[in-house]
C-alpha cells in the first residue's frame, strides 16, 4: 500500500514538471528592434563632445553606467560610500538633463538595510548596478549584493521602476549558481531577445573566472536559463556585441595569471545558446573591464585601458564590417580618440577604469567612467561624427591600434 | 516594503533545521525522561527566538528589522528539499530512518562531478539543465522511480517531493538542482561514502 502511495507521488511529480517544463519555449532569436528606447529621435544640440562631472556623492565612487530615459534625458547610476565594499555603501543615481545639459542632485536608489529587508537576509555591502530597459518598458536595475567575504560572494539581484527611476520595487534575488548562490556578477549591458526576455551577461570570480548568459523573464525577474560564455579562471566581465539574429562575439576582460594580457573573446553562431573560445583580439588588456556598443550602421565602439600594465590610458576605438565579406568580419581597431593618457609617477595610483557605453535613439552616445576612484565623468559623443572620423581613419591606417 | 508569508517559508525551513540540530546536538545534556518536556518547551523557544526580528542585537542598530535566521540564510542559502525532509526524518526522532547506501553514493558521486561543472571547470554546465531541460527531468524521474522500484520508498519519494517542489517554485529558485542538492547534503553524502567505504574495507580484513 505504502507502495502504491509513493508511485502515486512520482507519477503527480512527473506531470507537474513536464508541464512546467513544457512552458518553456525554444531558445529565441537575438532581437534587433527594440535596443534603444526613447523619445527623441533628433541628436541633441551641442552635446557632441560635451564633458562633464557626475555629481559628487562620496569619498569613493566606482562602477558607474548610464541608460537614455523616455524623454530623452538620461539616468546614471554608481556605487558611492567610504570606500569600496563598505557598509555605507549605496547606488545612487541621477538623471541628466539635455536641455539644460546639466545633472539632479543624486539620490540613493537601494542601500545595504533595503536590500537586507527585501531579500531577508544579511547583506554586508553592494555593488556594480547595471540598468536595462524591460521589452515592457519597465526600468529595471541589476546590481551585485555580498553577504559574506568579498566579491567572489556575490548575487545579483534586480529592482524595477515603472516610473524612469524615480519609485524602485523591493528587491529579487537571481539565483544563477548551485554553490550557495555565491559569485554572480553583473557589468555589461544587457539586451532582448526575440520573445521578449532578457539577455544579461554576468560572469562568476569564485573558484572559476568565467562569463555566462542568463536569460531573465522581464515579468517575474526569474532566471529562465543560462548558458555558458567561457570556462577556466581568465575571463570575465563579457560585453557583447550582436551582428545579427543569430551571431554575436563577445569581448572579455583577462583575468589570467600568465599568459597574454590581450582582450580575450568567445564567439555564438546560435543566438547565445552555445559559445565557442576565439582567437585573443590584438588588443591589450591588463585585467581591467572594457565597454563595448553596436551602432545603428553596425560599426562598433571599445573603449578600453589599452595597456598591458595600470589603468592610466583609456581610448575609444571603433571597427566597422568589412563590405565585400560576411556581416561578421570586421576592419582593424582605429583609435577615435584618446580619452585619458597620463603618466604614472609611481607614488599615487592614477586609474581611468570601468568604462560603460550607451546610446540613445538620437544617436548620442554617452561615455561614463571610473576618474582616479573619486569621480565620474560623463562625455557625449555623436554618433555621425564618429563614423565619419573612422572611415577616414580607415581610408588612412595610420591611426590604427596595434 | 511589503513582504509576503510565503517569502519566510526558507526562514521557517532554516529555523525548524537549526532547532533540530541544536536539539540533536545537545541531546546528552538531557538524561532523564522528566525533562522532555522542559526540553520541547526550550527548543521550541529557541525556534521562536530565531525568527524574531532581534538583529540589533548584532549590529547594535535599532529598530529591528531582521530576523536572526535571516544571518544563518546569509551564509547557508536556502537549504534543498531533499536536505529538509531527510534533516526533519532524520533529526525529529519521529523514527529512526535507514537511508540506502545507493543513494547517498549517488549524491557524493553526484556532488564529486556537479559541482566543479558548475563552478566553472569546463564549458559543460549540468547547472544550466536544471531550468527545464526535458531528458534532465526524466532522468531525475527514471533515478526516484528505480529507488521506488527497489523498494527505497523514502528516497523515491524525496525525489519527488523535490521536483513538485521546484514545479510550483517553492524556494527563489527557479532551477530543479536546487531542490534535489546542495552543498550540504553533497558534503555529508560524500563523507558518509568515506565512511562505509572505509568500514567495508576493514570488514574484509
Amino acid at each position: 500500500m505504502i507502495r502504491i502511495f509513493a508511485w502515486a507521488i512520482l507519477v503527480i511529480a512527473t506531470y507537474l514538471a513536464i508541464s512546467h517544463t513544457n512552458l518553456r519555449k525554444e531558445w529565441p532569436k537575438f532581437d534587433l528592434t527594440n535596443q534603444i528606447t526613447n523619445s527623441s529621435n533628433n541628436s541633441s544640440d551641442n552635446i557632441e563632445n560635451f564633458r562633464t562631472w557626475l555629481p559628487d556623492t562620496a569619498p569613493s565612487v566606482h562602477a558607474s553606467t548610464v541608460i537614455p530615459l523616455k524623454n530623452g534625458n538620461w539616468r546614471a547610476f554608481w556605487f558611492a560610500g567610504s570606500r569600496e565594499g563598505a557598509p555605507d555603501v549605496v547606488i545612487a543615481s541621477s538623471v541628466f538633463d539635455t536641455q539644460t545639459k546639466t545633472w539632479s542632485e543624486p539620490i540613493a536608489v537601494i542601500d545595504r538595510t533595503r536590500t537586507q529587508q527585501g531579500l531577508l537576509r544579511y547583506i554586508s555591502k553592494l555593488g556594480n548596478p547595471l540598468p536595462a530597459r524591460a521589452p515592457t518598458g519597465e526600468l529595471q536595475l541589476y546590481y551585485v549584493a555580498v553577504s559574506l567575504g568579498g566579491w567572489a560572494g556575490s548575487s545579483i539581484s534586480m529592482i524595477q521602476s515603472t516610473d524612469e527611476g524615480q519609485a524602485w520595487s523591493k528587491p529579487k534575488r537571481l539565483i544563477t549558481s548551485p554553490f550557495i548562490n555565491i559569485s554572480n556578477l553583473v557589468k555589461s549591458p544587457t539586451f532582448n531577445f526575440s520573445d521578449d526576455t532578457i539577455g544579461l551577461p554576468s560572469y562568476h570570480e569564485f573558484i572559476g573566472k568565467f562569463g555566462e548568459l542568463l536569460q531573465i523573464d522581464p515579468q517575474t525577474g526569474n532566471v529562465i536559463n543560462k548558458r555558458r560564455m567561457s570556462s577556466g579562471r581568465e575571463a570575465i566581465q563579457p560585453i557583447i556585441y550582436i551582428n545579427d539574429a543569430d551571431n554575436a562575439i563577445a569581448y572579455f576582460r583577462q583575468t589570467r595569471s600568465h599568459g597574454p594580457a590581450q582582450i580575450i573573446t568567445s564567439a555564438s553562431t546560435n543566438a547565445g545558446l552555445n559559445w565557442k573560445a576565439g582567437d585573443d583580439l590584438n588588443l591589450a588588456n591588463p585585467n581591467s573591464a572594457v565597454a563595448g556598443l553596436t551602432l545603428r550602421n553596425k560599426n562598433r565602439l571599445l573603449v578600453l585601458n589599452d595597456l598591458t600594465e595600470g589603468r592610466h590610458r583609456l581610448t575609444l576605438v571603433a571597427s566597422k564590417p568589412k563590405p565585400s565579406s560576411t556581416s561578421n568580419e570586421y576592419s582593424n581597431w582605429e583609435i577615435i580618440e584618446v580619452i585619458e593618457n597620463e603618466t604614472p609617477d609611481g607614488i599615487n595610483p592614477i586609474e581611468f577604469s570601468y568604462p560603460y557605453l550607451a546610446q540613445a535613439s538620437n544617436g548620442d552616445i554617452q561615455l561614463v567612467y571610473t576618474w582616479n576612484r573619486k569621480k565620474i565623468r560623463s562625455i557625449f559623443f555623436n554618433e555621425s561624427a564618429i563614423n565619419k572620423k573612422l572611415d577616414s581613419l580607415l581610408e588612412n591606417t595610420s591611426g590604427e591600434l596595434k | 516594503m511589503i513582504t509576503s508569508l510565503r517569502e519566510f517559508i526558507p526562514l521557517i525551513e532554516l529555523a525548524l533545521i537549526s532547532t533540530l540540530l541544536i536539539s540533536y546536538l545537545s541531546k546528552g545534556l538531557y538524561k532523564s525522561q522528566s525533562t522532555s518536556s522542559i526540553r520541547l518547551i526550550t527548543l521550541l523557544a529557541v525556534f521562536i527566538f530565531l525568527l524574531l526580528p532581534l538583529d540589533a542585537i548584532f549590529t547594535g542598530n535599532l529598530p529591528w528589522k531582521l530576523p536572526l535566521i535571516a544571518y544563518v540564510r546569509a551564509a547557508t542559502g536556502d537549504l534543498s528539499i531533499s536536505t529538509l525532509l531527510l534533516c526533519l526524518l532524520g533529526l525529529g526522532h519521529f523514527k529512526k530512518i535507514q537511508i540506502n547506501t545507493n543513494f547517498v553514493f549517488l549524491i557524493g558521486i553526484c556532488a564529486l562531478v556537479f559541482y566543479p561543472l558548475a563552478l566553472g571547470v569546463s564549458m559543460i554546465d549540468p547547472y544550466a539543465w536544471g531550468y527545464g531541460s526535458i531528458i534532465f527531468i526524466s532522468s531525475v524521474t527514471l533515478i526516484a522511480g528505480l529507488f521506488i522500484w527497489r523498494h527505497s520508498l523514502l528516497e523515491g519519494v524525496v525525489i519527488s517531493i523535490a521536483m513538485i517542489a521546484w514545479s510550483f517554485q517553492w524556494h527563489e529558485s527557479t532551477n530543479l538542482w536546487d531542490y534535489l542538492i546542495d552543498p550540504f547534503l553533497g558534503v555529508w553524502a560524500i563523507i558518509y561514502s568515506i565512511r562505509i567505504f572505509i568500514r567495508s574495507k576493514s570488514s574484509i580484513y
